[in-house]
């Protein structure tokens, strides 16, 4: 009895020598961080299996938009990496399950010193049966001198591209600069407002233009805009994230200043002043409150500035507002891998959502 | 020469048989009673007609005869060859030997006509026991040797002297409840008073183990003589405390206080495993994986266990198996709480320790922990990129690391 024991004992001893260090418990920051809010929201969907060298989703920030004509379960997974972009459509088929249904490149120019300028925001397509995506960027060549509504891609079997720039817009915009984009969510089911903000120069020297807005194969862009009148903005920005409200009159711009986002609020009397946080505003909400993401966290500023609620966001991403049912409500999307299927590549996508007049309850 | 090598081969035969039957005969021990050791003179008068070769045949064979008789005495050969000359003499080098009595054989005649005288005397009840003259006048054969030539001394002697009731007092001096084993076939159990005392069968060599709850067990021996002796056991208090310095898969620091529930025996701990620094080696050929050495997580494993050790306290090795439930706490910035992906977890432990220093010990733990979670499509996913996770086993509502293990020093205090 005792020999086998013996001769065993060198392989127990070295058990732990060849175990040393290369075993880890199950924990993700991002991902135990995602749930401590999703577990508060509610699942809409849970796509997947999907298929993907991580690496292409990993090697830069990368996040899921459901569509908003096809269903929540469909739409576009984006990604910025550190030279290029991509967007993926995931598709989902009765047969055939879920799947890649498209892959579009884009260029990031200089991704290290523009890559707070880029924005994406999912369009209504009220005439078609396929979901629609905006792509905001900085202008080329480098250094940017303004933003751009460059691309617009359209999925449905496939990704097809429609690149517009905003900046030669015949209608509505025809002199100066674009300095900010935005999308404002609104109630018409059809449509969306898309807000840009403009320095055409003088003093006062910017001025904001509102469209309704929902993609159309053709012209691409809006044909009728409604203006304002002009006014200052510290600092003469020249390019950032711009929202307005067109029902409060409340307008809000974030720009990146190179350390942190400079934040500014104004309405049709008050002129800008600064908001007292730095991070980027994610979205005005329709509550007219200010859905700001601060490193691991959502933070939900009054339109004053004053912080509202906080919670943890982590690897949770905050998509958009939207009305489902008519109720004003924000979806989240939680990309995660299956580490233990054998398949390396194997990945699902969460889609959450929380009806807006219940943020408090993330606190 | 043919007739000396038949005897000396007949002579190994009888000793053989004597030992055997020697051993097959002893008592069973009662604790308190011993066989009476005789001192057994041997002598030849000088007008038998024996050479030394046959007195020197008669001698042991009577000797074989008498220790294999079976009976409640044990012989003892004199030291000298001469016989003391009165029976004071030899009841005085009988007392000098340790015996309690004494049997003189003095044979008459030769070979042809045996006989001889035995005498023998009691020095307990201090007086003759024995006084016979026993022969027979046939020639003595060499199987009588073996058979039937000493048979009547041994039977008068099997007679006269029987086991008898006899020991020496030990006493031992210890905590209440302390239970001695190895003297006697029961324990020995230490009442309230502190102290017991048993008579013991002697002269004796002994060995004991004196085991309390809360004490350490004590281990000794001790040669029993005719005088009574004492022993004040000095049993070392079994540690009430415990405490952990170890690491987790050799990665994280993990640490741990307990308290014995059951002195040296049943106890209950709390561990703390942080994850915040630890080391985790991995080298990496993807572009989107970093190969590291260092590994942090605002995570920390609090766990409390119950656990029972096998085997005696002052064994070489202690084997112990416990049980035990844990709570993940994930403190970051952001959130303070309990893991919402897997906030419990359960644990076995099955390990040993083995002693390096006075109240310190190394140990190895086998430590196969279930992550238990609502979301086991989350835990699945909560590893690094690149990390392929053989040693986990997931099911619906957990994961097993079936690998994980813990090894450090362990302080009793």
């Amino acid at each position: 009895m005792k020999r086998p024991a013996m001769k065993l004992l060198p392989a127990l001893l070295l058990l732990p020598v060849m175990l040393a260090a290369c075993l880890l418990p199950p924990f993700e920051r991002g991902l135990s961080l995602a749930q401590a809010t999703a577990r508060k929201l509610k699942l809409e969907t849970r796509i997947g299996p999907l298929y993907r060298w991580r690496g292409d989703l990993e090697r830069g920030r990368s996040y899921f938009l459901p569509g908003k004509t096809r269903g929540l379960n469909r739409g576009f997974l984006v990604v910025f990496g550190a030279f290029d972009g991509r967007v993926f459509y995931i598709d989902y088929d009765t047969l055939a399950g879920y799947r890649i249904a498209g892959d579009q490149y884009f260029q990031i120019e200089n991704s290290n010193e523009n890559f707070f300028n880029y924005g994406v925001y999912v369009l209504k397509y009220p005439s078609g049966v396929d979901d629609a995506l905006l792509l905001v960027r900085p202008t080329s060549p480098i250094p940017a001198s303004e933003q751009r509504l460059e691309f617009q891609y359209v999925a449905g079997t496939g990704l097809v591209p429609y690149p517009y720039d905003l900046s030669a817009f015949t209608s509505g915009i025809t002199s100066g600069q674009v300095v900010g984009v935005g999308l404002f969510t609104d109630t018409l089911a059809t449509t969306d407002f898309l807000t840009i903000l403009v320095n055409e120069g003088g003093t006062p020297n910017y001025y904001d233009r509102v469209s309704a807005f929902a993609f159309a194969p053709s012209p691409g862009y809006p044909l009728s805009w409604t203006g304002s009148s002009a006014f200052s903005i510290p600092g003469d920005p020249t390019q950032g994230f711009y929202f307005r409200n067109p029902s409060s009159g409340l307008r809000f711009l974030s720009v990146w200043n190179g350390s942190g986002y400079a934040n500014y609020r104004w309405d049709n009397t008050l002129p800008p002043a600064a908001l007292p946080f730095d991070s980027r505003i994610e979205a005005l909400l329709s509550t007219d409150e200010l859905f700001v993401v601060d490193g691991e966290r959502a933070v939900v500023y009054s339109p004053s500035g004053a912080r509202k609620y906080r919670f943890p966001l982590g690897d949770l991403h905050f998509a958009y507002e939207t009305y489902i049912g008519g109720v004003p409500t924000l979806l989240f999307s939680l990309i995660y891998w299956d580490q233990v299927g054998g398949d390396e590549e194997e990945f699902h996508i969460n889609v959450y959502s929380l009806p807006t007049a219940r943020l408090s309850t993330l606190d | 020469m043919v007739v000396k090598r038949t005897a000396r081969a007949l002579f190994s035969l009888l000793a053989l048989f004597a030992c055997c039957a020697a051993l097959w005969a002893q008592p069973s021990g009662s604790g308190i009673q011993r066989e009476r050791r005789l001192l057994l003179f041997f002598s030849v008068r000088p007008e038998a007609a024996l050479v030394p070769e046959e007195q020197r045949l008669l001698y042991e064979s009577l000797l074989l005869q008498l220790s294999g008789s079976g009976g409640g005495f044990l012989i003892m050969e004199s030291r000298d060859s001469e016989v003391p000359g009165s029976d004071r003499e030899r009841t005085e080098k009988a007392l000098e030997e340790g015996a309690d009595a004494w049997a003189w054989v003095e044979v008459a005649g030769g070979l042809g006509a045996f006989t001889y005288n035995l005498s023998s005397y009691d020095l307990l009840t201090r007086k003759k026991s024995i006084e016979a003259r026993l022969g027979k006048d046939t020639p003595v054969r060499l199987r009588d040797l073996q058979r039937r030539l000493w048979q009547e001394a041994a039977d008068l002697m099997g007679e006269a002297y029987r086991l008898i009731e006899y020991g020496t007092e030990v006493t031992f001096k210890a905590a209440p409840g302390t239970r001695i084993s190895g003297l006697l076939p029961k324990p020995l159990v230490i009442g309230g008073s502190g102290a017991i005392t048993v008579t013991l069968p002697n002269p004796s060599l002994y060995s004991y183990r004196a085991a309390c709850r809360g004490y350490y067990p004590v281990n000794g021996r001790f040669n029993l003589k005719d005088q009574p002796l004492e022993f004040e056991l000095r049993q070392e208090k079994a540690d009430r405390w415990v405490l952990d310095a170890g690491l987790n898969t050799m990665n994280f620091l993990s640490l741990g206080a307990g308290v014995f529930i059951l002195p040296n025996y049943l106890y209950l701990k709390l561990g703390v495993t942080p994850y915040l620094a630890g080391l985790f080696f991995r080298g990496s050929e993807d572009s989107y994986i970093e190969s590291s050495v260092f590994y942090s997580a605002p995570l920390t494993l609090l766990q409390l266990q119950c656990g029972y050790y096998l085997n005696a306290e002052d064994a070489r090795v202690r084997l112990y198996a416990g049980a035990g439930v844990g709570l993940r706490l994930l403190h970051s910035v952001p959130y303070w709480g309990l893991d919402p992906i897997s906030p419990v977890a359960i644990q076995l432990t099955a390990g040993f320790e083995i002693p390096l220093f006075r109240s310190i010990r190394g140990y190895f733990e086998y430590t196969p922990l279930a992550y238990l979670t609502g979301h086991p499509e989350l835990l699945r996913a909560s590893f690094p990129a690149g990390y392929r996770a053989f040693n986990y086993l997931f099911t619906s509502w957990m994961g097993l690391d079936f690998l994980n293990y813990s090894l450090g020093v362990r302080f009793l205090l």
